[in-house]
């Protein structure tokens, strides 16, 4: 872990270029979860399902 | 241990061999932007993002496959034949003047023409004009040729052996590997002699291929190439075909991409060979203790030659990052097939979204070798005079020199942020079409993209950290 964070101003900036693709995938996988959540709700309640 | 590519030589021997005006400006030079390098790969995530949200609300039905193309015209059979006789012509010049010329790669015309004229200005050519490869390749004129002169003889050729349907485009595929490995990481690519015995090999492999199984099948399979041009001229606007060029809308092309056994393969190797490029001129693989560093100790440490152990690490990282992109694009493939029911098989979806990493081949390229094609294409002006570097002055131009002020370190910056952003958006595009295709529920489709936007965001990112290594 000391050898890791010797070199840390090797890498830190992989980490800002890898940001935005855990934030999407973050932001991604909660809105599916979501979305999966409103079709199990609209398939047990059919007559509130939008037409 | 620090190598570069040989793009990436050939552009600084070029400089070493003009340095006044290297050193002032172009190659060399750093980008003097108002915003960090990273800061880039955020706006162009943001980018993508909006696309896709743009293109959920107000692209409800897939459109491209509808598409019609107008007919412009038709071309004559004289222009087929002399654009034929040129690919010869030109290919026996590469030959002749690797053998025959001077050693040093930069005054000899073959590095450059196989390297910067070739495999850059091609796929150039390719997504503006349409497949120019089709008709200047050697090897279908020689086979457009012998077909000729056999049935003028009499009784035409022998019918060829059934071409097996499972194989595709892999050769295609083995043979951009093994381009791009001579490209990135043999030591012999250096020796203009050396590159001209590897077209010879080239030359044999496609002319026992094309015996063997018929010249318009082999080609259209195994060169890797012609593939790989042939799939860039699916974005131009002009469509030839049967000797007859149409005017088609932008992107429609690319849904003619075969969907054969090896087609994923090629593009991902297109695009891991070109990030790798980028990736060895970072700090992470050429560093003190990098990369390449541990993989060549670790193989020197097995008793190999020094040589060879840098080779072979240099290998590996290769064959690394076409496993990286493949295995990205393997994992966008996967979660679609996991967003409903009914799905196609993986391989068969994974081949039906192929077409959308055409684009972001393309980006690549550009982005990698823009300033490599305007820089050391203008020495193709004094090597067209003088291709074999032994002093003659065919067209009076030998004395032409490389204009190094044509593009400043910041508008080549942008260029390749703009083709990777616009590639990726494009790629977007394409995918959010063929999943409104292959979903008949919207939402679904909709969804389904979820898992291409991720990796078409990580393809931007990985692209733009690559660049931001090699320009740092």
């Amino acid at each position: 872990m000391t050898f890791t964070l010797a070199h840390v101003g090797h890498w830190y900036h992989v980490l800002l270029y890898l940001a935005p693709i855990l934030l999407i995938g973050l932001g991604l996988w909660w809105s599916s979860r979501r979305e999966a959540r409103r079709e199990r709700e609209d398939a047990a309640d059919p007559d509130q399902a939008p037409q | 241990m620090m190598r570069l590519s040989t793009p990436g030589l050939l552009a600084a021997l070029t400089a070493l061999a003009v340095p006044a005006t290297a050193s002032a400006h172009g190659i060399g030079q750093r980008a003097d932007l108002p915003i960090p390098l990273w800061l880039f790969a955020w706006a162009a995530a943001f980018v993508l993002v909006a696309s896709f949200v743009a293109l959920s609300v107000l692209w409800p039905k897939p459109v491209l496959a509808g598409a019609r193309s107008r007919l412009l015209g038709r071309v004559p059979l004289v222009l087929e034949v002399l654009a034929g006789a040129l690919g010869i012509f030109a290919f026996a010049l590469i030959v002749y003047a690797g053998l025959a010329g001077s050693q040093t790669a930069t005054a000899n015309i073959a590095p450059t023409a196989i390297f910067v004229l070739v495999w850059v200005g091609i796929p150039f050519a390719s997504v503006l004009f349409g497949d120019v490869f089709a008709v200047l390749s050697p090897w279908r004129a020689v086979g457009r040729g012998v077909g000729w002169a056999a049935a003028r003889v009499g009784g035409g050729l022998p019918a060829p052996i059934n071409y097996p349907e499972r194989l595709g485009r892999w050769p295609a595929a083995l043979m951009i590997l093994a381009f791009a490995w001579i490209e990135l990481v043999w030591s012999g690519r250096e020796e203009p002699s050396s590159l001209a015995i590897v077209a010879l090999i080239y030359a044999a492999v496609m002319l026992i291929g094309m015996s063997c199984f018929g010249a318009e099948k082999w080609c259209r399979n195994a060169d890797g190439f012609g593939v790989a041009f042939s799939l860039f001229a699916l974005l131009a606007p002009l469509d030839w075909k049967d000797r007859r060029c149409s005017l088609r809308a932008p992107l429609v092309g690319a849904l003619e991409m075969p969907q054969v056994a090896g087609s994923v393969a090629v593009v991902c190797v297109l695009i891991g060979s070109t990030s790798f490029d980028g990736f060895s001129q970072g700090t992470v693989w050429t560093g003190a203790s990098g990369m390449a560093q541990q993989l060549s100790d670790l193989f020197a440490s097995l008793g190999f030659a020094s040589g060879t152990a840098v080779e072979l690490a240099y290998t590996v990282g290769l064959l690394l990052l076409v496993g990286l992109i493949s295995g990205l694009y393997g994992l966008a493939v996967v979660g679609m097939n996991r967003t409903g029911s009914g799905m196609p098989p993986t391989a068969e979806l994974g081949r039906s979204f192929a077409h959308t990493l055409i684009p972001i081949a393309l980006a690549y390229v550009v982005a990698h070798y823009f300033s490599l094609f305007v820089f050391q294409g203008q020495a193709s002006f004094f090597l067209i005079s003088d291709p074999l570097g032994n002093g003659s002055d065919i067209f009076g131009t030998s004395q032409s020199a490389i204009n190094y002020s044509l593009l400043s370190a910041n508008a080549i910056w942008y260029t390749q942020v703009a083709a990777l952003v616009i590639g990726h958006v494009a790629a977007l595009v394409l995918a959010h079409d063929q999943a409104l295709t292959t979903w008949s529920n919207p939402r679904v489709a909709i969804r389904s993209q979820y898992w291409m936007l991720l990796v078409m965001v990580a393809f931007t990112c990985l692209g733009l950290w690559f660049l931001s290594a090699a320009a740092s």
